[in-house]
């Protein structure tokens, strides 16, 4: 009885996590790049109707910014500031300021510099974006997700 | 599309750190995404991980030095603006007398501010000036910047171009319009609040009619306004402003001296009646929006006694609408089919009904943010304004009916006296139905209701932990004496030193340390829980308040 329960549960739970309105996906990474170049990748987010996601700027007792950038132990780094394409700017009330958002889709473009020891072939470059999505009536907790890059490095 | 915002969080996490849960709504699949979820824990943006290591320096020349350094160390990070904001703050708050020194800094942050960040820069500036009651005329100079920076017409020119850069259908002119004077009401209330402090009360006041003209919703316009019009004798205006801000919980301390004035006034000098008064302003402007039916118990209505426990604070914007979810309930189930235990946490902000016991109960059950509700060991997060009130409710009501119907796994009697500023409780705890080895017996004793303006604009707190002691399962008789006079020092004694050591790094002071506990609005809460599942056995409620005398109360679950 408690087993059946239990398990229950268990289904209750995993079902109860909801599916992310924000989808990321690689929009252009380069081909061929030397080990020590720069190249830049741009990634973008797909919002679904009705929800939305903040901007780049973090402002102090505001809402949770979006963050782009290169995960950990990666062969490549930031080599400059992430830019990003021009936000909604509105009056939000329950902040008592103005916020930056982003609807429908949201595009980001990396400029990095690959390692001098990267090896050739086929790479995974690991960026992380963390958002926070809202609709008119909620904001999901903010969530990190992981996005390969697949880059071609050459000699 | 018009975007109506959303909350600042359904959720309000317990430290900076990204937290996950799952939420109230259930959002349509999205298309295959090509990012998978990241691993808990989350890694942290090396420029946020940094500046997080440097705002823990309680120095302020060393935190602004670190600011500095950080800002050399990360020169491209789209928290720039943070840092300059954090440095003038740090400036303002704990080195004010170094005037020359804070006017170079804003002077500077201003003139390297991007053209299109160089009204929200001077806003920035014109604001911590302002609350610092520091070098008015230069946060005068910022704030008209601020303000005249603004142009209906090239507002309306950039909105639609940026629309259509995006391939978007832009809001109608009219939508348009009213974004654009509520962006404005924001920066005339700070112009006009400089202008008052600066003594120019006639041309403060004009702006500040401006800026509630097209927004009436912001408590620092009111409380001014409400300021203005004790001033002036005006006391049915003084009113119309200064009600909403003492229930916003955000009132200028000003506001709330003038207010005090002014009951006084109307009451031949007594303040006797103002927190009533203020309850039934209250109850009138603020009905729960969920409305509930009495509970009518089916066949299969066992003898079970469902428990809640409920995370919350009152600085917590969406803990509103959990808060009102659970005040529902209550009005739905008597308190022997349904039991509620309120734990108040400092999250985001400082709570002053939060006391140990409770933040421990909060790391028993790894919360990691508020609201966060338990039933019967049943773990959810999330919750929203007053307006989602219902869409809470809904999430929790059905398992609270489908536990009402399944059996106790436990018997549970017991006996509550209070007598004088002593409250004894015995528990018989019989028939426990469980394999687990970790089982507790838990004694809670709670205050019905606190009065209390927070943050998020919640004035009733019901069913407030003032203590909570488990005992491991032997045999069957409990005992546990509350000394109120004990229970209210170790509140006190808390609150007193939570301020003392500050709120995240941050010095603050607390409106009101709710400590004192009133002997005859308290009850007493049993229950029975399987210490690592979480999993609830039973639970008992008396309520010590009531008319007739309780050495022995049996609870709702005679087998």
């Amino acid at each position: 009885m408690r087993l059946t329960l239990l398990a229950a549960l268990t289904t209750l739970v995993l079902s109860a996590a909801p599916p992310d309105p924000v989808a990321w996906k690689v929009d252009s990474a380069p081909k061929g790049v030397k080990p020590g170049a720069a190249f830049s990748v741009k990634l973008s987010a797909k919002i679904q109707d009705g929800w939305h996601i903040y901007g780049l700027k973090a402002v102090p007792d505001g809402p949770v910014p979006t963050r782009v950038w290169v995960a950990e132990g990666q062969p490549a780094k930031l080599a400059g500031a992430v830019q990003a394409t021009e936000p909604q700017t509105m009056q939000d009330s329950s902040f008592n300021m103005e916020v930056q958002l982003y609807e429908g889709e949201a595009g980001f473009t990396l400029p990095l510099r690959l390692a001098a020891t990267a090896a050739p072939g086929e790479q995974k470059i690991v960026v992380n974006a963390s958002y926070q999505s809202c609709d008119n009536k909620i904001c999901l907790p903010p969530k990190t997700v992981k996005v390969e890059v697949p880059v071609t490095v050459t000699k | 599309m018009i975007v109506r915002l959303a909350i600042p969080t359904a959720f309000c996490a317990l430290a900076l750190s990204p937290a996950f849960a799952q939420t109230a709504e259930t959002p349509k699949p999205a298309p295959a995404p090509a990012a998978k979820p990241a691993e808990k824990p989350p890694e942290t943006p090396p420029d946020l991980k940094a500046y997080r290591d440097v705002l823990k320096e309680t120095d302020p020349e060393k935190k602004i030095a670190g600011l500095e350094k950080w800002k050399k160390d990360f020169p491209e990070s789209q928290m720039r603006s943070s840092a300059d904001n954090a440095i003038l703050s740090t400036l303002v708050t704990k080195l004010p007398a170094q005037q020359t020194r804070i006017r170079s800094f804003a002077s500077a942050t201003f003139k390297t501010a991007a053209d299109k960040d160089k009204p929200s820069t001077a806003l920035g500036i014109a604001n911590e000036l302002l609350d610092a009651n520091l070098l008015l005329k230069d946060a005068e100079f910022y704030a008209r910047k601020s303000v005249d920076s603004m142009r209906l017409s090239t507002y309306l020119q950039d909105q639609l171009a940026s629309y259509e850069k995006r391939k978007q259908k832009a809001p109608s002119p009219e939508e348009l319009q009213k974004r654009f004077l509520t962006s404005r009401a924001a920066r005339i209330a700070t112009l006009g609040r400089i202008e008052v402090k600066l003594g120019h009360t006639a041309k403060g006041k004009k702006l500040l009619e401006e800026s509630y003209a097209a927004n009436a919703d912001n408590t620092a316009v009111q409380s001014e306004l409400g300021v203005l019009a004790v001033k002036a004798g005006n006391d049915q205006k003084a009113l119309e402003y200064l009600i909403p801000a003492k229930l916003s919980g955000r009132a200028s301390k000003d506001a709330n001296g003038a207010f005090e004035t002014l009951y006084k006034k109307q009451h031949n000098g007594s303040a006797d009646g103002l927190e009533t008064m203020l309850d039934a302003e209250y109850n009138k402007r603020f009905p729960n929006p969920v409305k509930v039916e009495p509970y009518q118990p089916t066949e299969k209505r066992s003898d079970r006694v469902v428990l809640a426990e409920v995370f919350t604070g009152s600085g917590c914007p969406p803990c509103a609408g959990a808060d009102l979810a659970f005040d529902a309930a209550m009005q739905r189930y008597g308190r022997k089919d349904f039991a509620v235990l309120m734990y108040h946490q400092h999250i985001p902000r400082p709570d002053p009904m939060t006391m140990p016991e409770s933040q421990d109960r909060a790391k028993a059950y790894k919360v990691n943010g508020v609201p966060t509700y338990v039933i019967d060991g049943k773990s959810t997060v999330g919750g929203g304004p007053r307006e989602m009130a219902k869409s809470t409710y809904d999430r929790f009501y059905k398992d609270v009916e489908a536990d009402l119907e399944k059996p106790a796994e436990a018997h549970i009697t017991v006996g509550a006296s209070l007598k004088g500023k002593t409250v004894s409780v015995s528990a018989m705890v019989r028939g426990v139905e469980s394999k687990a080895k970790d089982v507790k017996v838990f004694v809670a004793l709670v205050e019905k209701e606190l009065r209390f303006n927070g943050e998020n604009g919640i004035r009733f707190h019901p069913m407030v932990v003032r203590s909570i002691k488990s005992f491991g399962l032997s045999g069957e008789s409990y005992r546990q004496v509350f000394d109120l006079d004990e229970v209210s020092k170790t509140i006190k004694d808390h609150l007193d030193d939570y301020e003392a050591k500050g709120h995240r790094g941050e010095s603050f002071k607390f409106i009101e340390k709710k400590y004192q506990i009133q002997p005859n609005d308290l009850a007493v809460v049993v229950f029975v829980q399987e210490d690592e599942s979480k999993h609830v056995l039973q639970a008992a409620y008396v309520d010590l308040s009531t008319e007739a005398p309780h050495p022995t109360l049996e609870a709702n679950n005679v087998r």
